[in-house]
């Protein structure tokens, strides 16, 4: 008889915080600069330098608890931990350890189910080391990264499947883009998450050794890579194996999970309070102010969705689904005040072609610019139907509406002469449908519909054409 | 005016008056050093003498148009070598940082520079502050201007020795245990650690990071007091920096101290004190008794276990603080090397001096799982316990009074291979830092009229003034040793 | 607690100090020393300390989140031992 494991999984999310500048010093919190050009003496760990701590990184991982329904401990401790590696300057992290500003809280798996948080600390990132291919002997290190503040987000080992831990993610993500805490942004790095796994048989209660699981640096590479080393540990136990304590690195490409270099000791990071920085002490009027400076957390906005704009409950759920879409939605009516056309536009034109692009990104389009052509839509100079392909010039190119409609030609005809003689065409062309019309089958009207508007090429207005061309059956009956 | 005597008051007085340029200091400061350095070696690095003389004549300059309010205007002052300084190497006194230039200034020396002072150059010092001698410096000992068998103390030997020796008319020093009061002490001169917090850090390089402070070698406590009110203010970049406003040491520096209650702990007296010196204080602390308003026997029970206290917090701040020293981004590289582990380790191992390597590793230990709370803790502990030793002993009295060292200044390479004996010289001064209070040593004689011994006092934190004050009265009984006289035998009087 | 040359191995090991075999011995030798003298501090009674920060009510200050700049590339990389196209070489990093 083989045993059933059960898997128990803990997560360690680090999240960069949305601040301008770092955690300890005045060099900018930026991707995507040239190396080493967003540093200075105090983030390059020169000799004599020191610490102060950035106040709005402060307030963004107090916001992080609130969300999260942490306690914010009142008094907290920056201690450091010390390792050496090229990416780290000055031989330690400052960090958090037995007194974090948050403790407890949970995230919510989106099923009615959450998982508890055992604490979130607050830290500095470290820097880049890479290794360039052929690179031979040698490694580069940037350090601009060097100090960005982060947050570490530690769940309670209580996450028993990697599809729990893709929507922990998932939820979690969700949750600090709301808060503007962390713009999420897993390719680049700004949102990271390590795995501990460990297994153990069902029924038991003690844990199993753990691994920790690195890189998963995206939400696909956390569910497959968890999956991935749930089956390599129970492979190893049902042939009577033992799990080595161990850090495994997720290899995407090869679908993998690889050991790192093993260590032959265990890491002794010696942390003891940082002597650089006395402890933060957070008084009521500052959490106070943090909590009224709170943006609406994603359930309040779907509630106000519906009552602000009068949309229904699946609508807001889908227009709240990521802040920034929720954002985009209430940038665009304010410039265009119909939100039920402007919640239709961007749940049917506008997800589709992103769903197309295959990004979770915005598409490149100004809220305001939408606003613009929903409202050229309204006034007439537009149909709908030629309006969605001015739309998708409009994210292909950049323009203007206004000025897409013009290049293209896609103003709307209004004028009664020019599409009477369109509906004539098509009601000679298409006789059968005439017949079947005339018969009682009313649904032919939508087909007919659909050859005046593909013959004008989608620009003729419909509010003149369905009673022209309903007119213009019924007097065929004579 | 004898330039190797006068005070910051008195010189400052002349160059209002015009009858003294500061071109003459820096010339009379580069001839003194070129006629003793062979032999003191107190400095690292003496910068050079075209920018000294511009400088110094901007500052003439400036004082003919009336734009000169500070007294250290014009003033050339030596910089201890841990504390940064654009454009003249900062070396730490390690080979690990040969050549190392700052890429900014340390705020004391943007506060002295805006004071208008000259930095003459820096000074030599036990490697990264380490040591009681400043024997551990990678480019050779300090000599004791008084005795050149002798050191200096330590660790800011080089910056005592130099105001000792009359090269420089002031100097800034650190001091972690110590490294301020005791060399002062060894080389007859006026040494000040101000409370934890009153003078910013930024810009020294760290040894004990809850314990190092700036503070000035002075040639009278006047000048400590001028120097200080120049270097002492809240620092944003510093965050242990305190937000405290002390007024100046300066304006009070002559009041009254008849209401003063001075305590001298009886645990002063214990083994280990050279009778000499015992007896140099006792008679100082007899011509103090008249001017006070008592004098009285306090306790500090906790005086002895100062030392494993403050060697265990300090070299475990230290194991931390010089982990940066990896070869990475500045500094020596060992190039040898082919792995990683191979270039952080070969670079430390032979960057460092052995009693730096000594320190990291003891305070590697003391950190180390399994054993932190034994070490670490316990002695983060008993520091607290020290500390409320001290807030108790001042609702008696409110000055503290004691020896600053054991001992005078003793035969170069005695201690050196000894470190616990090396490290019981700073008995006395370790407490202050231990529970961040100022405290001043101040000449108090001579041990067998050839080698100068010190007394200290301590004051509750941010205390300067007081602490200065009943020290300048102190001062005016016991008189300042003025220059070794084996130096001024050899002529050396400027104008 | 006696320090011997395993603990001393150990902790250089930790603190990335290259150690020759006569600093070994000789080190090891000190450090017990040391410690041996330091024990006098586990007789001392610690049981009513539970706060060691000496300046309980003061907190750490906070700076605004303003860019302050920063150093050149040049500036940043101009003291490093190795340092090519603006980057700090270093021996290859494994794992
Ligand atoms: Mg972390
Ligand atoms: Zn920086």
């Amino acid at each position: 008889m083989t045993t059933h494991y059960e898997a128990v999984i803990g997560l360690e999310v680090h999240a960069q915080l949305m601040t301008r500048t770092k955690i300890f010093c005045g060099c900018e919190n930026r991707f995507g600069a040239p190396p080493n050009t967003l540093v200075c003496p105090v983030c390059l760990g020169m000799p004599g330098v020191l610490p102060v701590l950035n106040e709005r990184a402060v307030e963004l991982a107090i916001r992080a608890g609130n969300a999260l329904g942490c306690d914010i401990r009142s008094r907290s401790v920056f201690a450091r931990k010390n390792y050496f590696y090229p990416d780290l300057p000055k031989g330690y992290q400052i960090s958090q350890f037995d007194q974090p500003v948050c403790e407890g809280g949970h995230v919510p798996l989106g099923d009615g189910r959450s998982i508890e948080l055992t604490r979130i600390h607050l830290e500095e990132d470290a820097g880049k080391s890479f290794h360039p291919e052929g690179g031979g002997e040698h490694s580069l290190v940037d350090l601009n990264r060097c100090g960005v503040p982060l947050i570490e987000i530690v769940s309670e080992p209580v996450i028993r499947s990697a599809e729990d831990a893709y929507s922990y993610l998932v939820n979690l993500k969700r949750i600090l883009e709301y808060t503007e805490v962390c713009d999420g942004n897993m390719e680049q790095g700004s949102l990271r998450c390590d795995a501990n796994v460990s297994l153990r048989p069902v029924g038991t209660t003690t844990l199993g050794t753990k691994t920790e699981l690195k890189n998963l640096n995206s939400f696909r590479a956390t569910r497959l890579g968890i999956e991935a080393e749930i089956a390599r540990q129970e492979k190893i136990l049902t042939g009577g194996g033992t799990i080595r304590q161990e850090t495994m690195q997720w290899d995407a490409d090869r679908g993998v999970p690889v050991p790192m270099r093993s260590k032959e000791e265990a890491h002794d990071y010696r942390y003891f309070p940082e002597p650089d920085l006395p402890p933060l002490l957070l008084s009521q009027e500052k959490l106070r102010a943090v909590r009224d400076a709170m943006p609406e957390l994603p359930d309040a906005k779907r509630e106000r969705f519906q009552t602000e704009y009068g949309l229904r409950e699946y609508d807001a759920g889908v227009l709240t689904d990521s802040a920034q879409l929720a954002r985009f939605f209430e940038t665009v009516v304010k410039h265009f005040p119909h939100a039920d056309r402007a919640a239709n536009f961007l749940m049917g034109p506008y997800l589709r072609l992103q769903k197309e692009q295959e990004g979770d990104d915005l598409l490149p389009v100004e809220p305001e610019a939408l606003a613009q052509l929903l409202a050229l839509e309204k006034g007439g100079a537009v149909s709908p139907a030629a309006g969605r392909q001015v739309f998708e010039a409009m994210v292909r190119t950049g323009k203007a509406p206004a000025d897409l409609v013009k290049e293209l030609g896609l103003e709307q005809i209004s004028d009664d002469g020019a599409l009477q003689t369109v509906v004539d065409e098509v009601l000679a062309a298409n006789p059968e449908q005439v017949a079947e019309f005339l018969g009682g089958k009313e649904k032919v009207l939508g087909f007919l519909m659909g050859q005046v508007m593909k013959a004008t090429r989608g620009k003729g207005n419909p509010g003149v054409l369905t009673p022209m061309l309903r007119a213009s059956l019924e007097a065929k009956r004579g | 005016m004898d330039l190797t005597r006068a005070t910051i008051t008195e010189i400052a007085a002349a160059l209002d008056a015009g009858s003294l340029a500061s071109t003459d200091l820096v010339e009379h400061t580069l001839r003194e050093t070129g006629r003793l350095e062979p032999e003191v070696h107190a400095f690292l690095h003496v910068r050079d003498r075209e920018s000294l003389l511009r400088e110094a004549k901007e500052s003439d300059a400036a004082r003919r148009s009336g734009g000169v309010t500070s007294p250290l205007a014009g003033i050339p002052v030596a910089i201890k070598d841990n504390i940064c300084t654009i454009g003249t190497p900062t070396t730490a006194g390690s080979r690990i940082l040969e050549g190392f230039q700052s890429a900014y200034d340390a705020t004391v020396i943007e506060k002295l520079k805006a004071a208008g002072a000259l930095i003459l150059g820096k000074c030599n010092l036990d490697e990264f502050a380490m040591g009681s001698s400043t024997e551990n410096s990678a480019y050779g000992p300090t000599t004791n201007p008084w005795d050149p068998a002798r050191v200096p103390g330590g660790s800011s030997g080089g910056s005592a020795a130099a105001v000792a020796a009359g090269m420089a008319f002031t100097a800034l020093g650190s001091d972690t245990g110590g490294s301020i009061r005791q060399p002062a002490a060894l080389t007859g001169v006026v040494g000040l650690k101000p409370t934890y917090g009153t003078v910013s850090r930024r810009g020294l390089i760290a040894f004990g990071s809850s314990l190092d402070q700036i503070g000035p070698l002075a040639r009278c406590v006047a000048d400590a007091a001028l120097v200080f009110d120049a270097i002492a203010g809240n620092d944003p970049r510093d965050a242990t920096s305190a937000d405290i406003a002390t007024g100046s040491a300066c304006d009070t520096l002559h009041d009254s101290i008849d209401t003063i209650r001075v305590g001298v702990p009886r645990q002063s007296w214990g083994e280990g004190l050279d009778a000499g010196v015992e007896a140099s204080v006792r008679s100082a602390l007899d011509q103090l008794g008249p001017a006070v308003a008592e004098i009285t026997a306090i306790d500090l029970p906790l005086l002895e276990a100062s030392i494993p206290a403050y060697y265990l917090v300090a070299t475990a701040e230290a194991s931390a603080n010089l982990s940066r020293f990896d070869g990475v981004r500045y500094g020596l590289r060992d190039k040898q090397a082919g792995t990683l582990d191979e270039m952080y380790k070969r670079t430390r191992g032979h960057g460092f001096g052995t009693e730096v390597k000594r320190r990291i590793l003891l305070g590697t230990h003391a950190l180390s799982s399994g054993y932190y709370d034994a070490y670490y803790l316990r002695a983060m502990k008993v520091r607290r316990k020290i500390a409320d030793d001290f807030a108790r002993a001042f609702e008696t009295c409110d000055v503290i009074a004691l020896p600053a060292t054991p001992t005078p200044a003793f035969p170069i390479g005695e201690q050196i291979d000894d470190p616990i004996t090396m490290y019981r010289n700073d008995l006395y001064t370790i407490a202050a830092n231990l529970a961040g209070l100022p405290a001043i040593s101040i000449p108090c004689g001579l041990h067998d009229d050839t080698l100068p011994l010190g007394v200290q006092l301590m004051a509750p934190r941010f205390e300067e003034s007081r602490l200065l004050r009943v020290a300048s009265h102190w001062e005016a009984k016991l008189g300042t040793l003025g220059r070794p006289p084996r130096i001024s035998a050899n002529g050396g009087d400027a104008r | 607690m006696t320090f011997d040359r395993s603990n001393l191995e150990h902790v250089a090991r930790l603190a990335m100090l290259d150690l020759s075999d006569d600093e070994l011995d000789s080190l090891a030798k000190d450090l017990d020393h040391v410690l041996s003298h330091f024990e006098a501090i586990q007789k001392i009674d610690v049981s009513d300390i539970d706060d060691t920060d000496l300046a309980k009510t003061i907190t750490t200050p906070l700076r605004a989140d303003t860019p302050a700049g920063s150093l050149s590339n040049e500036e940043a990389t101009k003291q490093s031992a190795r340092a090519e196209g603006g980057l700090f070489v270093v021996p290859k990093v494994i794992g």
